[in-house]
């Protein structure tokens, strides 16, 4: 059986249905880890004993047997682990003869025994082991979150810790934050210990979250785009400060930048934000952020601005600034695009 | 008692004393106070804004036997008194920079197993974290993922940038901001008065403003002047031993650029030189005090943003109004250009003079933007009212008006103000030369000016001759018409006025079209002088 997301498999858990072999892969390592974590505490009494942890690059078939065959201990039930399940995918120097073997195995594995595969990243879906588990057993792709299933997670998080989070201040949260799960959660305990108050406020999220150079970033374009040179030169400062590259702001100016040239661009030829975002796939947020951000220029302008950004760059990279004045051709670039 | 640096002395010992920093105090009080404390902390931050400081006293205050209601660590029980005192076994300071092999990390991995001895947790702070080798990281991060629940991670790091995003993703992460000036000067109050020592508010903000946000550099600034003052802290002192004093040479040299003297500013070259400055770091200096200008110009709270004392932002501020920002920015790139060129000179000096030059002289420079700002000067002039066009005085009635009785000899058009202006000068004679070398200035000013008929009839013209007053300007056959268009009054009459203008004389243009000789003829005539004329057949 194939499992889409993160409640469905809880919904599983909570049956206690789970038995047989499983696989859970995927790109999103926070869920992936969870998930183990929720498996293995199945196991009440002698998780040394009933817990058998395997790697998967470096695996015979006999070793899966031994721990297969092996009765759990004071349980009725067993999990053998088998982590990093390399050959799921089309791991050098697995043989063909190993997947053929192990699928057949799994077909006849013993009662009690839950076979736990887990791989990051994708799984090869003709590999013989694959198809036998998706048809006997469970197959989990836990992919990077978005959009509405992030702001849920993220939204209960906030609750599991007491508190409650409005929508906007969702969003604002997340884009600030970033997308990596285990950060975000990180963050989510960070907000939660700093409010004393339950409803959690912009303010809060401003005085703790640590600020991705993407939101600062961010800002500062949103205060080039109301021509306010004073806050973003104040922003590359802090950025500076922080010792980020300037090539790597200069980068992501120039990203934002495009980013509104595009958008401008779709908005000239009538096109709705949801149309736009199908393209760009953009944090909400950010979308409406930068629909109004661009609603300042016209694409000429912009077309101007990124060329002042090329001429930075080209110089920059030329060498016509030495080291010490990189700082303040980005901060005459600032003025430059203020104008 | 043996002396002991400021910055160790005034060391904070509670969170009331981590200043700035109000956001991290209170988050980790809330987490101690309901008992919620991640396993792993990462504290970021540059030199100075509290991060070894706080992570020291959160490792009292999880430990404290007796917490006070806030959180505080008592500072008096036993726990305390042996972290303070830095003997506490499960305590453990590892400095990163120093310890950065995977075998210094497996070491502790290994002590991570065991218990604490006598206290409720074992606190690692580990300085400068960015310092491990890659091995080391990857050490670490299983036991970082789940440690022991008795242990407790503070990672410090001045360089997040050089943290592996595994381990950031571990650790509960806090920015410590770069403390504010007043907070600083606040500090620095406190320990001043209690140390005895007068200082005035002046004096303590310069010290705050050049340590650019890190307490412990303010506190060594301190320490030393309160070494070399008897209990008054002047402010000139400060400034001096900083070598903050304001350089002179600089903005002299700013000064008469602004007002375009292109002597006084390479006399006070000539003086720098003399000085014995090494010429490419005065290009750089002069780099930055044009930056510290544009800054000036464009922030409202400049102080954040530029390292000086409160006297010389003041003169930045000063001298900033003799700019507008673009003849700034234009310094900055004629500098760094200058620079740049310089590094790769034995004649640096050449080099900075025709940049000053090059900025002091706008004229001869064409570029969009110095037009542009050459227009916004003319618009200056004009909304201040102070256009040169002289009234005559009375004194001179006579002569204007003999002038103007020869004028009207001459031709039968009205005279237009301007004119009557230069009917000063003493003589109207100009020579080929003057006008050939002045013919682009008027184009451009045409140009400029908007007037694009005259300025396209006029460009294809050559001067052909000059006659006293009188220029002869000639056209190829082609641009006939260009001859007969400027010979319409209007045409003619602002053509005349920019050449009269730029040449500062009252002068009068011809036209005429030059007829087209026969150009194979003249082609054989040529031939036959340089070949000699016996090598020359013409086969018709």
């Amino acid at each position: 059986m194939e499992l889409k997301t993160y409640t469905e498999f809880k919904k599983i858990i909570k049956e206690k249905r789970l038995e047989g072999p499983i696989i859970i892969y995927g790109d999103e390592n926070h869920l992936i880890d969870e998930s183990i974590k929720i498996i293995y505490n199945i196991i009440k009494s002698f998780q040394e004993m009933n817990i058998v942890k395997l790697d998967g690059e470096n695996i015979t078939l006999d070793d899966i047997i031994n721990a297969c065959e092996t009765l759990p201990f004071m349980e009725d039930k067993k999990i053998v682990h088998i982590r990093k399940a390399a050959f799921l995918n089309k791991a050098p120097g697995m043989t063909e003869d190993f997947v053929k073997n192990f699928s057949n195995y799994i077909k006849n594995l013993p009662d009690g025994i839950i076979l736990l595969l887990t791989l990051q990243g994708s799984v090869d879906s003709t590999n013989a082991v694959f198809k036998v588990i998706k048809s006997t057993g469970y197959v989990i792709e836990y992919k990077p979150m978005r959009g509405e299933e992030l702001q849920r997670w993220v939204l209960e998080s906030f609750n599991k810790n007491g508190k409650v989070i409005n929508k906007y201040e969702l969003n604002y949260f997340i884009m600030e934050a970033g997308s990596s799960l285990e950060q975000l959660e990180r963050e989510v305990e960070k907000v939660c210990a700093y409010a004393s108050e339950e409803v959690i406020t912009k303010q809060h999220i401003d005085e703790v979250v640590h600020k991705s150079i993407e939101s600062n970033i961010f800002k500062m374009v949103d205060s080039i785009s109301r021509k306010d040179a004073d806050k973003a030169i104040s922003i590359l400062n802090a950025l500076l400060f922080q010792k980020e590259e300037h090539l790597k702001i200069l980068g992501m100016i120039i990203r934002q930048i495009r980013l509104m040239y595009l958008i401008r661009a779709y908005l000239d030829e009538k096109r709705s934000p949801s149309e736009i975002n199908r393209d760009l796939k953009l944090n909400e947020f950010v979308l409406n952020n930068l629909i109004k951000q661009s609603k300042a220029y016209t694409v000429e302008g912009l077309k101007k601005l990124l060329s002042l950004c090329l001429e930075t760059d080209y110089n920059l990279k030329n060498g016509t600034y030495s080291s010490d004045f990189y700082g303040l051709a980005l901060e005459t670039l600032i003025v430059e695009l203020c104008k | 008692m043996s002396y002991m640096a400021l910055y160790r002395e005034w060391r904070p010992k509670t969170f009331e004393d981590v200043i700035g920093q109000d956001h991290i105090v209170k988050t980790i009080k809330n987490q101690i106070n309901s008992n919620r404390i991640p396993h792993a902390y990462l504290f970021c931050g540059t030199r100075g804004t509290g991060k070894t400081s706080t992570a020291k006293i959160l490792s009292k205050a999880v430990n404290c036997l007796s917490p006070g209601d806030g959180g505080d660590p008592c500072n008096q029980c036993e726990a305390c008194r042996e972290i303070n005192a830095g003997t506490a076994i499960d305590v453990v300071e590892i400095d990163a920079a120093s310890n950065n092999r995977v075998e210094n990390v497996r070491e502790l991995i290994e002590d991570v197993k065991y218990p604490p001895h006598k206290m409720k947790y074992k606190v690692y702070i580990i300085d400068e974290v960015h310092m491990l080798s890659t091995s080391a990281f990857n050490a670490l991060l299983k036991t970082l993922e789940e440690p022991p629940s008795y242990v407790i991670f503070i990672l410090a790091t001045t360089d997040p940038q050089k943290v592996p995003a595994t381990i950031l993703s571990r650790c509960q992460r806090f920015d410590f901001k770069r403390i504010r000036v007043e907070d600083i000067i606040s500090r620095l109050k406190r320990i001043t008065s209690e140390n005895g020592v007068l200082a005035d508010d002046r004096t303590l903000g310069v010290v705050a403003r050049v340590s650019d946000g890190a307490m412990r550099d303010a506190l060594s600034i301190l320490d030393q002047a309160m070494s070399m003052s008897q209990g008054r802290i002047e402010y000139e002192d400060v400034v001096s031993m900083l070598g903050l004093t304001s350089n002179e040479h600089i903005f002299s040299l700013v000064d008469s650029m602004a007002e375009g003297n292109v002597e006084a500013a390479v006399k006070i070259i000539d003086e720098i030189i003399l000085n014995g400055k090494d010429i490419l770091q005065f290009i750089k200096d002069l780099t930055k005090h044009f930056r510290n200008l544009l800054m000036v110009k464009i922030s409202k709270n400049p102080d954040e943003i530029i390292d000086a004392s409160e006297d010389n932002i003041k003169m930045l501020k000063e001298q900033a109004r003799r700019f507008r920002s673009e003849e700034i920015m234009r310094a900055i790139k004629i500098m760094v250009e200058a620079e740049n060129d310089a590094r790769y000179t034995t004649q640096p000096r050449i080099l900075l003079e025709i940049a000053v030059i090059k900025f002091c002289k706008r004229e001869y420079d064409t570029s969009p933007e110095i037009i542009l700002s050459r227009i916004n000067m003319l618009e200056e002039k004009i909304k201040s009212g102070a256009i040169a066009v002289k009234v005559e005085d009375v004194k001179d009635d006579k002569k204007k008006q003999e002038v103007k009785k020869h004028k009207n000899v001459d031709n039968k058009h009205e005279e237009p103000a301007i004119h009557e202006s230069l009917a000063d000068t003493v003589s109207d004679d100009v020579t080929i030369d003057e006008v050939r070398s002045s013919w682009q200035e008027v184009l451009n000013l045409l140009k400029a000016n908007k007037k694009m008929v005259v300025y396209a009839y006029l460009e294809p013209g050559d001067v052909a001759d000059v006659k006293g007053n009188i220029i002869t300007i000639a056209f190829d056959e082609k641009f006939a018409f260009s001859k007969a268009n400027l010979e319409k009054s209007d045409n003619k009459q602002i053509a005349e006025e920019y050449f009269s203008k730029i040449l500062n004389k009252n002068v009068k243009l011809q036209f005429k079209v030059l007829e087209r000789e026969n150009t194979i003829d003249r082609s054989i005539e040529l031939a036959k002088q340089i070949l000699g004329e016996d090598k020359v057949e013409v086969i018709e």
